[in-house]
């Protein structure tokens, strides 16, 4: 909390989640320096939750996540399908 | 001003007055420093160790690419780096994550310590052993716990640690950190911490709003994360 004030100069992304455990709303936020680095904060988010599913055995590539500016206006949204690449599946 | 180290220590061991004030002498000053300063850098040759008298600090390790964990954190009370006194250079760093307030002890007045006072050095040793079982801890949540008993964990863990120095306040404490800082400590991203505290949230458990966390459910928290307090060593017993 103490860092965000330190570096004001970024704008603050928020990074909220929806799936099939419904929306997760981020009251925090992050300050990263451009939309890009804040794709690559939510893509690897994502991972990170699939990665937690994966040890159980259950993926939901179902979910999405919201990236939204300060005034809550949305600025990208980024599928839980768009962070990985899946090879040898169904074919 | 050292009243929150004399509460943990006395928890464990009876701290005779003699060596009280031997701990109270070997302060050399206070010290006054902002959050995020990173105090004790990785390789750096120390003369003093740091005795946390307010606020909340960490050892953390990273990587080149800037990926950070933090391997414990430490409350009121805590040495940061009671090791530095015998491994003079640290192979982490030490980070304020809010505003502290620290007692500077050098590393000569330990060493009076340790030639005068064989039962207070006898306790200051548990307490670095007492880091270690944090340690071991820890590296069970980070390899094999689950995201939600990770984070369960952690709150176990500090609701019992900020108790015994008076901080806790029933199942309700203060914990100033972001979900930044808590995907550092649990080894998680900061939205999948996000999506965890929600689920703990939702059943019930423990919500952490706002640098404060409140424990809805002890027994259901501690059932979680698998929480056995016996690793911080709380029985009074002779050292």
């Amino acid at each position: 909390m103490v860092r965000a004030a330190l570096f004001r100069l970024m704008p603050c992304f928020y990074f909220h989640i929806f799936n099939a455990k419904g929306l997760a709303r981020d009251d925090e936020g992050r300050e990263l320096p451009d939309l890009a680095s804040a794709r690559d904060e939510a893509i690897a988010g994502i991972r990170s939750i699939l990665a937690e599913e994966l040890r159980y055995g259950l993926i939901d590539f179902g979910g999405r996540i919201e990236v939204a500016d300060e005034r809550d206006r949305v600025l990208l949204e980024v599928s839980f399908a768009e962070a990985v690449e899946l090879r040898g599946v169904g074919s | 001003m050292i009243d929150k180290h004399m509460l943990k220590l006395r928890a464990r061991d009876d701290i005779s007055e003699p060596e009280e004030r031997a701990l109270r002498a070997a302060v050399a000053e206070y010290r006054d420093v902002p959050a995020d300063m990173t105090i004790v850098r990785e390789g750096q040759l120390l003369s003093v160790s740091l005795l946390l008298i307010e606020g909340l600090m960490c050892r953390y390790k990273d990587l080149r690419d800037g990926q950070r964990q933090i391997t414990e954190l430490h409350v009121a009370g805590d040495f940061a780096d009671l090791h530095s006194f015998t491994l003079k250079r640290l192979d982490h760093n030490i980070l304020t994550m809010t505003p502290c307030r620290l007692a500077i002890v050098p590393h000569a007045a330990l060493t009076e310590i340790t030639e005068l006072h064989p039962h207070l050095t006898r306790v200051l040793w548990f307490s670095t052993n007492l880091d270690a079982a944090i340690h071991r801890e820890w590296e069970l949540s980070l390899g094999r716990r689950s995201a939600a008993a990770r984070a369960a964990h952690l709150f176990c863990e500090l609701h019992a640690r900020l108790g015994i120095v008076e901080l806790a306040n029933g199942n309700d404490f203060e914990l100033p950190l972001t979900q930044i800082d808590l995907a550092e400590c649990l080894g998680l991203t900061p939205v999948h911490v996000n999506r965890t505290l929600k689920e703990l949230r939702e059943n019930g458990l423990v919500s952490f709003r706002s640098g404060q966390v409140s424990i809805k459910n002890l027994s259901g928290l501690q059932k979680l994360a698998e929480f056995n307090p016996s690793y911080l060593y709380l029985d009074k017993i002779a050292r």
